[in-house]
């Protein structure tokens, strides 16, 4: 593995854009796919290895080494909260956390009444953890792992901390957006060690996204 | 016998126990690098598990390092599971050592951090280090570096790398940045943790000017050269220079031991451990994510304790070390003897003959019973042991 770039990709929404940006770098991209059953693609020539992975397993098959460099959301580098080098922001697949209410609790100005003992449902609950405290806030957070816009509706809580990025979800639940705690987009991490080791290769393959997203910028 | 569903055969989260080979192999590369340090000059020291609480928390204000375990003296103070070696020797210094400066101190022990358990890593894990206490400059500095790389080399370890920063880099450039507090303190973290897109956002959100911004990107994203070096030094401002002087003067000494091969200047290494002045490293080896080992110089440390000796040392992880460590050669086989002592057979011969395979190093098990030939080598085959004399009938 000493002359190999291992590579993990997330699957999911992050996952075409970050094989379209390694294509244009002048890697061999050809059959990665992450519908399929194959979760291991190697790259001989370039003598690049691909893992293809759940986007919050990611940061954790990063920081161990399994991995040397991965393609991730900031989110969820963030409540991985592992210790891993972000060396890029690679713009594309943006999106940011918000705090968000039931529009009918809100004060016909738009105001939002803050009361102690505030419940918050969320997938996310290092961030609103981070979140509240740097508010000086108080809340009980309650961990969920999907479809946190239904929490409010039945009881569950009364607010939520979500990943939006159309917010199409929120305004089809009649939930409004009370304040943007971060803007999220893909990231590029690299492992620790990897970083010292391997720096002649990932130095170039990191010269060449620069370049590529510069190019990116240029056409836009 | 063990019930399952109690307290009874667990063990907190975090620690493990260590069994044969395992443990054997542990100790016998604490010793082998002890042995290799020790020829250097170094004299090993050690301190008690627990120490009072005050010890690791003499920063001013600050609450002291949140991931030691506490406990409950029966006076009511409150004592901590020592979380590394380096103050306990502080302490010691200031309070009890004899004799003069520079010493040469080494250790090898155990201690214990309460890293978040998803962290992967273990909360009780042994250090080997070394402390050169009394000596200022490049030269002790390289020694430090050098028996570090001399240390690794002796246990087999050959594809290394160290990072080598300095921390006046670091203080020079927040010198230079007249900026308030809390946003220096945000600059610092991401650059410990190596958040370069949270730096680059930080720095445009600071409104610094382009050229200063493309400078101090520069000398801290990417790994440098000596000849990088050379080239940068002399447009910087003095604090940083000095810095920059000291780390061409260590290499260029780690070129007499003929080691500076090892060596990668990378200026964005910081130490998590904030009592660090001047040089700073860590050790990265293939197949390991994280950090095999440690230092740098901390030269005001030791003043907090009592005696102002200016300082440099390093640590090794040993249980990442293990896992780095090409697989063990067949380890030595035990000798089985068997004879039946009572039966009026030769046992006290016996035993003269195990004791005499002993000195010779050699590690015999003796088994006084009386057995068939046939039991004898199943014995011996149980055992993993070679059946070297039976006695019997």
């Amino acid at each position: 593995m000493e002359n190999t770039l291992t590579i993990a990709l997330p699957k999911g929404k992050l996952f075409q854009p970050s094989v379209e940006l390694l294509s244009k770098c002048g890697l061999n991209t050809e059959g990665l796919s992450d519908k399929a059953r194959t979760l291991l693609f190697e790259d001989n020539e370039n003598k690049v290895r691909y893992i293809i992975c759940r986007p919050t397993d990611i940061p954790v098959y990063v920081e161990h080494g399994a991995a040397d460099l991965g393609i991730v959301g900031k989110d969820s580098i963030i409540e991985a909260g592992k210790n891993l080098y972000e060396l890029l922001d690679l713009k594309f697949g943006q999106c940011g956390f918000v705090l968000a209410a039931p529009r009918k609790l809100l004060s016909p100005d738009g105001k939002y009444a803050w009361k102690q003992g505030m419940r918050i449902a969320t997938k996310f609950p290092t961030l609103a953890k981070d979140y509240l405290q740097k508010k000086g806030l108080q809340a009980e957070i309650i961990k969920l792992h999907g479809n946190v816009e239904l929490a409010p509706q039945v009881g569950l809580a009364e607010l939520i901390v979500d990943l939006v990025s159309t917010g199409q979800t929120l305004q089809e639940n009649d939930l409004i957006a009370l304040e943007k705690i971060v803007q999220a987009s893909a990231r590029l991490i690299v492992n620790r060690a990897s970083y010292r080791l391997k720096a002649e290769k990932i130095n170039n393959l990191l010269n060449l996204i620069k370049d590529n997203l510069q190019n990116i910028e240029k056409q836009e | 016998m063990c019930i399952a569903n109690g307290n009874n055969c667990t063990i907190p989260a975090g620690m493990r126990d260590w069994l044969p080979p395992e443990a054997g192999e542990k100790r016998l590369l604490i010793n082998t690098l002890l042995d290799n340090i020790a020829q250097w000059g170094y004299q090993e020291i050690s301190s008690p598990l627990l120490e009072y609480y005050q010890v690791f928390n003499k920063n001013e204000a600050g609450a002291g390092p949140d991931n030691l375990y506490k406990l409950i003296e029966r006076d009511g103070s409150i004592l901590v599971l020592r979380p590394e070696m380096t103050i306990p020797i502080a302490r010691i210094i200031g309070g009890k050592m004899q004799g003069n400066q520079p010493w040469r101190l080494m250790y090898g022990e155990e201690v214990f951090r309460y890293e978040l358990v998803q962290a992967g890593r273990q909360r009780e894990f042994n250090q080997v280090g070394v402390e050169l206490i009394g000596e200022r400059g490049p030269e002790a500095d390289s020694e430090v570096l050098a028996l570090a790389i001399s240390s690794l080399r002796r246990i087999g370890i050959e594809k290394f790398t160290i990072s080598l920063g300095h921390m006046g880099v670091l203080n020079g450039l927040l010198e230079s940045l007249s900026w308030e507090k809390s946003l220096l303190d945000e600059l610092r973290t991401l650059i410990l943790e190596k958040d370069f897109v949270g730096l680059h956002q930080l720095l445009e959100k600071a409104g610094l000017e382009e050229t200063k911004k493309e400078e101090l990107l520069k000398l801290l994203t990417r790994p440098l050269s000596v000849n990088d070096l050379k080239s940068i030094i002399p447009g910087l401002s003095g604090g940083i220079q000095a810095a920059l002087q000291e780390i061409e003067s260590i290499i260029a000494l780690l070129d007499v031991y003929g080691y500076s091969q090892y060596i990668q200047i990378d200026l964005s290494t910081l130490r998590s451990l904030d009592y660090y002045t001047g040089m700073v490293f860590e050790i990265y080896t293939v197949g390991i994510g994280y950090p095999i080992g440690g230092g740098g110089r901390y030269d005001n440390l030791l003043r907090q304790y009592g005696k102002d000796y200016p300082a440099t040392g390093f640590a090794l992880g040993i249980e990442r070390i293990l896992l780095s460590l090409p697989p063990k050669l067949e380890s030595k086989k035990h000798i089985l003897l068997v004879g039946d002592a009572t039966a009026g057979l030769a046992g006290g011969d016996l035993f003269n003959k195990a004791e005499s395979l002993r000195r010779e190093g050699k590690n015999v098990i003796l088994e006084l019973k009386q057995m068939t030939k046939g039991q004898a080598l199943e014995l011996a085959e149980k055992l993993g042991a070679e059946l070297l004399l039976w006695q019997g009938r």
